[in-house]
């Protein structure tokens, strides 16, 4: 799974051009995990999901709070409520999380489908080390997003976890 | 007041009133402050056990049980006892609701390793379901914890 694979299904739902970009796995130490997704104390929100056989491949997709809002406004109009906006962002993480499960499953030669969305607002850090404390560094995948909206970019971050066996 | 940020994993020890060990978004990790007069250790705890198939190199504070014996023998090698300590500690938060949370695995295996020092926790804002920045300022020994304000009406 690359961020060439996952560009153009972030592109046909929102309408927008999309650009990604990955991050060295060898770049991420343990110690900068909190930091991978802007300062750790910067609210943001954060969906996770992961593969419904257990939690061996996992995604964890972060909006700063603000791009939140712009994503939010760019599907929804102004005036979203915080509810909403949520739900944009969980839709998101459901629609990558589907491609990046599929694209596994085909390896495995089997059927991979995602749990429900969980999301929290929370600062960054803390969502993300929450998530990937337990795993290490080297297993982990860093991949910038910019949506280009029409009046801004709208960033977020994708930490992808695969299982052993499916790197 | 100078802020000193101690990554996932680490330890550090300082003797200056004019530095502030912190650790700013924490989650499920726990900040294990030891201090006396005149000092203050922070371990940047990630997990609550190290697991047996692991080798002996890696991160000092990542585990409960191997970042606390470290950090108070770091601090007895500056001359100051394990009698004399004190202990503050926060985070262990299930963030994102996790059912089964390392949070509280971690704040269960840093009280039964002070419990086994002898070290006595005087300060405590640890579980719940936010995340944490948490300061310890040397001169006044007081543990100072920020969260984000109504995070979600924030949106």
């Amino acid at each position: 799974m690359s961020a060439a694979d996952l560009s153009p299904v972030l592109a046909d739902l929102l309408g927008v051009p999309v650009e990604m970009e990955e991050r060295p796995a060898a770049d991420i130490a343990l110690r900068d995990l909190p930091s991978l997704a802007g300062p750790p104390e910067s609210p943001s929100v954060g969906v996770y999901l992961h593969g419904e056989d257990g939690p061996g491949c996992q995604m964890l997709l972060v909006f700063p709070r603000e791009d939140a809002r712009a994503l939010g406004e760019l599907l929804m109009g102004p005036g979203v409520e915080a509810a909403a906006i949520l739900d944009v962002c969980r839709e998101v993480g459901n629609v990558l999380a589907g491609r990046y499960l599929s694209e596994i499953a085909d390896r495995r030669r089997g059927r991979l489908t995602p749990t429900t969305p969980q999301s929290t607002v929370d600062m960054a850090g803390a969502i993300i080390s929450s998530v990937l404390a337990a795993s290490p560094p080297a297993g982990i995948r860093s991949l910038s997003i910019r949506l280009q909206a029409p009046d801004r970019v709208i960033g977020a971050t994708l930490l992808l976890l695969e299982a052993e066996g499916d790197t | 007041m100078r802020s000193v940020p101690v990554g996932l994993g680490e330890l550090r020890v300082s003797r200056s009133e004019d530095e502030q060990l912190c650790v700013y978004g924490l989650g499920s990790c726990v900040a294990v402050y030891l201090y006396a007069r005149g000092l203050v250790g922070l371990a940047h705890v990630v997990l609550p056990h190290k697991p047996a198939s692991s080798g002996l190199g890696g991160e000092l504070g990542r585990y409960a049980d191997v970042a606390i014996p470290n950090l108070v023998a770091d601090i007895e090698r500056l001359g100051v006892g394990r009698g004399q300590l004190q202990a503050a500690i926060a985070g262990g938060a299930a963030v994102l609701g996790f059912s089964s949370s390392i949070g509280d695995h971690n704040v269960i295996a840093v009280r039964e390793e002070l419990a086994r020092f002898g070290i006595p926790v005087t300060q405590c804002d640890v579980g719940g379901e936010r995340g944490r920045s948490v300061l310890f300022d040397a001169r006044t020994q007081h543990l100072d914890v920020r969260v984000l304000a109504t995070p979600v009406g924030a949106l």
